[in-house]
């Protein structure tokens, strides 16, 4: 470890030389590095976005991430900083949206129904909060039900990526699922930036903001750590909760990700999922391909 | 060292002492404002970071500065190339000592387009990027090949033959004789493959094939096979760079995969490729957070 923050030191040197801004290193290079310029955040509460470079591993070239806008409320910054989803590396600014795609595995309860939650042999729930897309498998008995997102379209799957039927109907609560997780329901109120309600609740810090991009209405209340402890997603007429305990860097302890080891989900207020977390990663490779039947029904 | 590997694109270029040429010294450094903040409101999609930086890079005033040509026409691609200052301004380092945690998460996040493997293949890319770092073959010393080694950081340009060079002097020689790749070529079993280019317009193409199937597309784990062809766009706008690769390799993924185009920046002529220290392999017990 030692060589490696030897080298990336003199990598900063060596850049330090490309860049003016960066040739007289401070003493403290960390309170130096972290101010940067500032941008006030203008009265529509939203900032164009900004970018940043950081390297790959491995020499897999350079790649960009988007730094955290002026108009996000600090709190929504400490927010994301508590799950592990605020980072920067060196010459890259601050982002707040390090958890792009996740995984996780439970048992438990689950209304396959969508009204009743059952007892559960499995569940398994990939999402890329970016398309944003989503897969969730659910395993009751010999009987696997798969439904899928990608964007505007949803389908289920008689196996996972196998072959699909349309199931368009499902696509906005697939949707809302997605920020009945902690990242998820953060990805709201960061994208809301400026037009985030922070709030001080019985003690508690209290997030609401709706993404420009779904326009869902997420409310999230977070415990004494900083980390979403409830949410509240409203779209529609139809009510989403969830709850989060026991949250662990367990499951991904060498990226400095936690997760909660229990989500119990609400829908309209009766219960839709009781999960006990088995297996959790960030950012796994997860991808959810729109078959072309369903692209055709899509488009019409 | 391994770990030099990991870190070629940020340190690739070794700036010497010495005053830059006074043409690049004038010239703003950084990306501008795309979007007039006091009227900007969300668009109706989300765009990935790679698609929105490479946007971003087209108001550059790198990009509008006149683009030197060869005496034959062509775009001079000729140059060292690095990374361009974020507009936000340099974020730091969050946790002292987290590098590599806080680098693979910013790396993982980045990458939305991923390669859509066939579905029979989803749990082997998991299974890969998962593993502990060892399973890289890159992390066992071997190249990275093409196309993980990416944009290079130095470009020589002839009229026959174009030369790329990356961090770690890792060369690869191009001709642009007007050859073609060959049944042979294909047959090759290389970690670079072997390429030809082509000039379409001002854009450089180059096309390779002949690869082994050792090496990965990127580090999550992206394998790939032995039938995999790669094209490779080289486009230089004013004092950028704009870069991108497409990889074809239909036994294993659905459709051609292009990673997102990458923009750099001409840095100062005076500069030169460092060499990295002899490749070590890493044992198994080692340091955890060098995990891929």
């Amino acid at each position: 470890m030692r060589f490696v923050l030897t080298f990336i030191f003199g990598a900063c040197l060596c850049l330090a030389g490309a860049n003016p801004a960066l040739a007289q290193f401070p003493d403290n290079i960390t309170a130096k590095m972290q101010a940067g310029p500032k941008f006030p955040c203008p009265p529509g509460g939203y900032y164009p976005p900004m970018y940043g470079i950081v390297g790959r591993n491995a020499g897999d070239g350079p790649a960009p991430t988007e730094a955290v806008s002026p108009c996000t409320p600090p709190e929504v910054v400490a927010a994301a900083t508590s799950l592990g989803m605020a980072r920067s590396h060196f010459n890259s600014p601050l982002g707040v949206k390090a958890v792009m795609t996740i995984m996780f595995t439970a048992q438990g309860t689950f209304a396959t129904d969508g009204k009743t939650a059952r007892p559960i042999e499995k569940l398994d729930f990939h999402v890329h909060y970016g398309l944003p897309g989503a897969r969730l498998m659910v395993k009751v008995g010999e009987k696997l039900d798969i439904t899928a997102l990608n964007d505007d379209a949803a389908w289920k799957e008689i196996s996972e990526g196998g072959a699909a039927t349309p199931a368009m109907n499902r696509g906005r609560e697939m949707l809302a699922l997605t920020k009945l997780t902690p990242a998820g329901a953060l990805w709201s109120v960061i994208e809301a930036e400026g037009h985030t309600q922070v709030s001080h609740v019985g003690g508690k810090t209290v997030l609401r903001g709706a993404s420009p991009y779904d326009g869902m209405d997420v409310t999230v209340t977070l415990d004494a750590n900083d980390r979403p402890e409830s949410v509240k997603v409203v779209d529609g007429k139809t009510t989403y909760g969830a709850t989060f305990g026991d949250y662990t860097d367990g499951f991904e302890s060498l990226f400095l990700f936690v997760f909660p080891k229990h989500l119990a989900w609400t829908k309209n207020g009766r219960p839709f999922a009781d999960l006990t977390v088995t297996a959790y990663k960030t950012n796994p490779y997860v991808v959810f391909p729109v078959p072309e039947n369903v692209k055709h029904a899509s488009a019409k | 060292m391994n770990t030099a590997w990991r870190l070629a694109s940020a340190a690739a270029v070794l700036i010497v002492a010495g005053a830059a040429p006074a043409e690049l010294t004038a010239q703003p450094a950084g990306q501008t404002q795309v979007v007039d903040p006091s009227t900007y409101h969300p668009t109706k999609k989300r765009i990935s970071p790679f698609a929105a930086y490479a946007a971003a890079q087209q108001t550059n005033p790198l990009g509008k500065l006149p683009t030197p040509r060869t005496a034959d026409g062509k775009p001079d691609l000729t140059g060292f190339w690095g990374s361009i200052p974020s507009l936000a301004g340099p974020g730091g380092i969050r946790i002292d000592g987290s590098f590599e945690p806080d680098q693979a998460a910013l790396q993982r996040a980045s990458g939305w387009e991923k390669p859509l493997y066939k579905p029979e293949f989803w749990d082997k890319v998991r299974s890969l990027d998962f593993s502990k770092v060892d399973v890289d073959t890159v992390f066992n010393c071997f190249p990275p090949g093409v196309p993980r080694t990416n944009v290079p950081s130095q470009i020589i340009q002839t009229p026959t033959q174009t030369v790329l060079i990356y961090g770690g002097l890792r060369t690869r020689v191009v001709p642009t004789d007007g050859r073609k790749l060959t049944p042979e070529d294909e047959d090759m079993s290389t970690f670079d493959g072997i390429s030809v280019g082509r000039w379409e317009g001002d854009t450089l193409v180059v096309e390779s094939v002949g690869f082994t199937d050792v090496s990965w597309l990127q580090w999550q784990g992206y394998f790939h096979t032995n039938q995999m062809k790669v094209t490779e766009r080289f486009r230089r706008q004013g004092n950028l760079l704009f870069y991108d690769f497409t990889v074809n390799d239909p036994d294993v993924l659905m459709e051609p995969w292009t990673q997102g185009t990458l923009v750099q920046r001409l840095l100062p002529a005076n500069g030169r490729v460092g060499e990295y220290d002899p490749c070590v392999v890493l044992e198994p017990s080692g340091d955890p957070y060098m995990r891929g």
